[in-house]
Formats: C-alpha cells, sequence, structure tokens
C-alpha cells in the first residue's frame, strides 16, 4: 500500500548488507507475489536469488474495475501472458484466481464475476481461490467470501485468504470460523498476512500462517525471525506479497538470508521459505516436484535454425553496466 | 480427420486407469457437449499422470499435421472434434467462448485445431487474431505444422502469418503451404525487412531469399552477394546461390557463378536442402 505510510525511520531497522552467499544452492518459493505490477527486471532478480515458483492471488489493481470485462482479462492474464512470462525468465508462475474483498463491494459486478469464477478454477496453473476474505468486513464482503468458499469446497482445492489491515485480529479470528463454518479443512487454507497478534489463533486452529514481508505496512524480517523462533516452522509461510506499492520482490530469499544469520536451523528456513508452500497449496497435484530441482527451460523444443536460442531457458540480459543497446 | 484412429494411438500411450478415464470423457462429451465439455477440456492436465503429459504424438492426417504434439495437445483436439452441434450459430458461440476463456493449453490446442473446426469459414478472423498473440506456443499452434492459416486466410492475413513467423524467430520452414502461398506483395515487404536487418547488422534468414527471388532490386542482390562472401555453412550457400542463379542476368559480377560454384563445392539447391535446413543440420550457426 503506498498511503498512509508512517515512515518513522528509527523503527526502520539497522542496515544490514545484502549478502546472498549464505542462501546460495537454496530454493524458494514465493507463495504471494503480484507480478502483473512487476518488472523484467525483478523476474530476473527473483530467479538469481534461488525463488523457483511463484504464486499469484488476484488482487485489487489499485482502482476499481467498472466491469466484466476487465476481470476477466485479468484472470485471463493471469493463467496466460504472466504465466508465459515468468517462465521466459525461468520461473514457474502459478495463480489463485477469486473476488477480492474490496470490489465485492460493487454487488451488481460482483455477482456477475462470480459466475465467471467456474470457468476460471480448474485451468492449469490455478492452485486455488484466492485472495479473498475481509477488508472493511461489510456484509457484502462476507456475503462473496462465503460463496467463494462454497466454490473451493466444491472443487476440492486451496483457498488464499486475505486478512484486513484495520481491526485485524477480529478480522483474522472471523475469517477462520466462517471457514470452518463452511466445513473447508483448516489444512486446505491459508490465512495470510499474519503478525505477532494472529499467529497463535491461526496454528492454534490447524490453518496454515502466511507472514508478508511488506516494508512500513505489514511484516519486518526481523519481527519475523522472531516468531519462528518462538512458534518453530510447521505450517508457517513467508512472502513478499510485492506489488503495485513500496514493497520487495526478495523479502523470502532476504528473510532467509537473516534468519540463517540470526541462527534459525536450516531445515526451518526450508521449510518457511519453501516445502510449506508447496505443501499448503497442494503443487504437487500440477507438477512433478522433481522437475523444481532443475532450471526452468521456457520452451525446450524452441530451435531457431537449429540452434536453441534461449539459453538456459532465460531471455538474453542487457549489460547494465554499458551505456550501449545494441 | 482419421479421427479413431488417433484416438486409438493416444489410448494406447496412456496407461489402462488413464484410457478409461479419457474414454469416459468422450461419452460425456458426446452425451451432452454443452454442460460437460468444460470440466473435461479444463481439468485434462490434472488427471492424467507427469509421465503420460511428457508423451508426444506423431500421425500423419490428411487435415492435421501431428508432427510431435503434446499428448495433450492430441486429446484436447480430440475432445473438440468430439463437439456434435448442427446450428452453425451454437457452435460458433461455444467453440469461439472457448478461446476466451482459455489457459495457454487450451489456447494452443484450440488454434491447432482449427482446420478440424465445423463451418471453416467462420474462423478466419479467430485465426487472424491468434496470429497477433505474444506467447510463443500459441503462435506456434498457429503458424507452424497448421494447415488453416493457407487453406482460408486472405493475403493480407497470411503475409502477416509469414513475417511475424520470421520476426519471431520460428522455424518457417513448418508453415504449411509457404511456397506455396508466397505473393508479391510479401515479397515486397521480406525485401524492406532485409533491407532493415542489412542496416542493423544483424543476420538475414536464408528463407527470405527464397521467398523474394524474382522481386530483388539491385541493392538487395548486391546484400546478396555479401552475406554469400560470409555465409560458411554448405546449406545456407546452396540457398543463397540458388537465389543468385535465379538472378544471373541481373548481377553484375565480375566472376562466373559456375566457377564460383565449383570452388566452393556449393550443393545442388533442392528439396533435401531444404529438409536439412527445416531439420536444423546447419554445420554452423548463422
Amino acid at each position: 500500500m503506498c498511503t498512509d505510510l508512517n515512515r518513522d525511520l528509527a523503527k526502520m531497522g539497522k542496515p544490514m548488507p545484502l549478502d546472498f552467499e549464505i542462501i546460495k544452492g537454496l530454493k524458494f518459493v514465493d507463495p504471494h507475489i503480484h507480478m502483473v505490477s512487476r518488472t523484467t527486471d525483478d523476474y530476473q532478480a527473483l530467479f538469481d536469488a534461488g525463488v523457483m515458483l511463484v504464486i499469484e492471488p488476484a488482487f485489487w489493481v489499485g482502482q476499481p474495475r467498472t466491469g466484466l470485462s476487465t476481470f476477466q482479462d485479468y484472470y485471463s492474464s493471469l493463467i496466460g501472458w504472466e504465466r508465459f512470462r515468468a517462465a521466459q525468465f525461468g520461473i514457474r508462475h502459478f495463480c489463485t484466481i477469486g473476488l477480492n474483498s474490496r470490489e465485492a463491494n460493487n454487488e451488481s459486478l460482483a455477482d456477475q464475476v462470480m459466475e465467471m469464477l467456474p470457468f476460471f478454477i480448474h485451468k492449469d496453473g490455478v492452485l486455488g481461490i484466492g485472495e479473498i476474505g475481509f477488508d472493511d468486513q461489510t456484509p457484502l464482503e462476507e456475503k462473496f467470501y462465503r460463496a467463494q468458499l462454497e466454490l473451493a469446497k466444491e472443487a476440492n482445492i486451496p483457498v488464499q485468504v486475505h486478512t484486513p489491515h484495520r481491526d485485524k485480529t477480529r478480522g483474522t479470528l472471523r475469517s477462520m470460523e466462517i471457514a470452518l463454518e463452511h466445513g473447508l479443512d483448516p489444512s486446505m487454507v491459508i490465512i495470510d498476512h499474519n503478525s505477532e497478534e494472529t499467529v497463535k489463533d491461526v496454528l492454534d486452529r490447524g490453518f496454515w500462517a502466511g507472514f508478508t514481508i511488506y516494508p512500513f505496512t505489514k511484516m519486518g524480517n526481523e519481527r519475523m525471525v522472531d516468531i519462528v523462533k518462538q512458534y518453530g516452522a510447521d505450517k508457517i509461510m513467508v512472502n513478499s506479497a510485492a506489488d503495485w506499492g513500496i514493497s520487495d520482490p526478495l523479502a523470502v530469499p532476504k528473510t532467509a538470508s537473516l534468519m540463517l544469520q540470526r541462527g534459525v536451523a536450516l531445515t526451518d528456513v526450508e521449510k518457511v521459505t519453501y516445502s510449506n508452500a508447496l505443501e499448503a497449496f497442494a503443487v504437487h497435484k500440477h507438477i512433478d516436484l522433481a522437475t523444481l530441482e532443475q532450471t526452468l527451460i521456457a520452451d525446450p523444443t524452441s530451435k531457431f535454425e537449429g540452434n536453441t536460442i534461449l539459453r538456459g531457458g532465460q531471455q538474453p540480459r542487457i549489460d547494465k553496466s554499458s551505456i550501449i543497446i545494441s | 480427420m482419421r479421427y479413431q484412429e488417433i484416438k486409438n494411438e493416444v489410448l494406447a500411450a496412456v496407461t489402462a486407469d488413464e484410457s478409461k478415464y479419457l474414454q469416459d470423457c468422450f461419452d460425456k462429451i458426446n452425451t451432452s457437449y454443452s454442460t460437460n465439455f468444460v470440466p473435461v477440456f479444463s481439468t485434462l492436465n490434472r488427471n492424467l499422470s507427469v509421465a503420460t503429459r511428457a508423451k508426444t504424438i506423431m500421425f500423419k492426417d490428411d487435415d492435421l499435421i501431428i508432427n510431435d504434439w503434446e499428448i495433450t495437445q492430441v486429446i484436447r483436439v480430440l475432445f473438440v472434434y468430439a463437439i456434435n452441434e448442427d446450428n452453425p450459430d451454437i457452435y460458433y458461440a461455444f467453440v469461439d467462448r472457448l478461446f476466451v476463456y482459455s489457459s495457454i493449453e487450451e489456447l494452443s490446442a484450440l488454434y491447432a485445431s482449427l482446420n478440424i473446426l465445423e463451418f471453416p469459414e467462420k474462423w478466419q478472423a479467430r485465426c487472424a487474431e491468434g496470429i497477433r498473440n505474444n506467447i510463443e506456443n500459441v503462435q506456434k499452434a498457429v503458424m507452424l505444422d497448421n494447415k488453416y492459416p493457407a487453406n482460408y486466410l486472405d493475403q493480407a492475413a497470411w503475409n502477416q502469418l509469414v513475417l511475424k513467423s520470421f520476426f519471431t524467430q520460428k522455424n518457417v520452414l513448418h508453415i504449411y503451404g509457404l511456397f506455396d502461398r508466397n505473393n508479391q506483395h510479401l515479397a515486397e515487404s521480406i525485401v524492406d525487412y532485409i533491407y532493415e536487418r542489412h542496416s542493423a547488422k544483424r543476420n538475414i534468414h536464408p528463407i527470405l531469399w527464397l521467398l523474394a527471388k524474382n522481386s530483388l532490386p539491385e541493392r538487395a542482390l548486391n546484400i546478396l552477394c555479401e552475406s554469400m562472401e560470409t555465409t560458411t555453412d554448405r546449406i545456407v550457400q546452396s540457398i543463397l546461390f540458388h537465389v543468385m542463379l535465379v538472378n544471373n542476368d541481373k548481377l553484375k559480377l565480375s566472376i562466373n557463378l559456375e566457377s564460383l560454384s565449383n570452388k566452393l563445392e556449393i550443393m545442388p539447391f533442392s528439396e533435401e536442402v531444404l529438409d536439412a535446413y527445416k531439420n536444423g543440420k546447419l554445420c554452423v550457426q548463422i
């Protein structure tokens, strides 16, 4: 979020040098990142830092959509163009599809979106329903949250739940109660954007707990280290939720680096930055997880006059140290 | 389309359980495509094992060029073929909506199906739209090993397909009808492209010369001779030399082409040369 920032420098922590040597060779998943808002430089940086797979929940694009077609095109881009774009940079792209809470408040449009969702949720690349839940915690948000929980239950796919910025603890508890009321298995629900105030309730109820490392407005990664030290690594995952705001697409590898430097065990770091996300979103149902051991070749059969044009599956890189463009 | 034979080929390539599952899918589409097609079409991948999905199919068919297609693409094309609807408007609306709501894999399969869709003349605009698509596999499904564009596209759309295939670095010899539908308009656009590549000091695709060989102005012929001097691959030399021979009367060369041919041991231009080029058997990278 760009607005209402409280940038108190004293609370921004002591800077540490960016050093990925300690995480060299590790693999990461960012289970919440909005790549449609990010640049190709970000994709290259993610790849270089070891992020093998990203999950992009459908979200609010910064201003309200006013017609069904823009929702349709957005969902299409998540399973189409963005997925392809990611592959060009060696990154496997999955998404969750859903009606976000803010736009649930436009009831007539939201009703139309609900009719369209069943066309998308079974597509290749779609892991589940998300991100859905509460923002202002209005009756309409609740109506469409419930409707989408039913859709997920019927399709037997995971749900990625956004928890509100305001009145967070109550909103988080309510989100879980409603999910249980609809008979969802907590092990198929990821409650996202947790804090020190919500983590215990989420874990105690058997839900997955997502933590968004996002400067100024959500979690800082020093706090995240303390949480993993206190609660362990089971059922916890970190993400960047990087979007059009001041956010950091490298939040997951940076947090892994910090955890290792501060004494968190390697196996725990791997859980919260890699394997828990794969398990929670049941990625094994979509791809052979063994392929994550290999660099993604965007199109192994792509040949130009007999010569593979994408070296290592990657787009060619520009030389950033040169002013020559050719 | 040899539907049953292709279907048998596919069913033989999957496990017994998958074969049963797929047969059930076909039955569902036959029973009611309007209610059953979308769920069957969209959930295909998650109902086949990773090992099965890695398989490819080759099949000689009159309507389709099934050249190492992923098995899922072949299955999806078979599903589309199984849609049974006599009313053109209902059929068009249903299939067109499949395009609108498709994933990358589905879209590729739908474009690969163009030549076996009912009411073929209705799909010209959709095919032209597919050529504008920017996703590699979707482009390939429309442009390569697909008989629909050559059979049904008008000249303007056809020329866009050919030009875009060069711009996007496709293996252009997989374009069905590439030489049969060659035309003067296309040749002129290709000459413009050759000039642009030459000015930018970038490689010039040898097949461009073949398509424009009867329309080369003096400037282009000079570039052709320059390319011949710098090319070391024998297959490319053979192609360029063939174009030089076609233009022999216009070339003001001080050297004799036949003696140049002997000196360089240039292979005679033939179908085999094109096949070698198509299959990537270049001696060196150009």
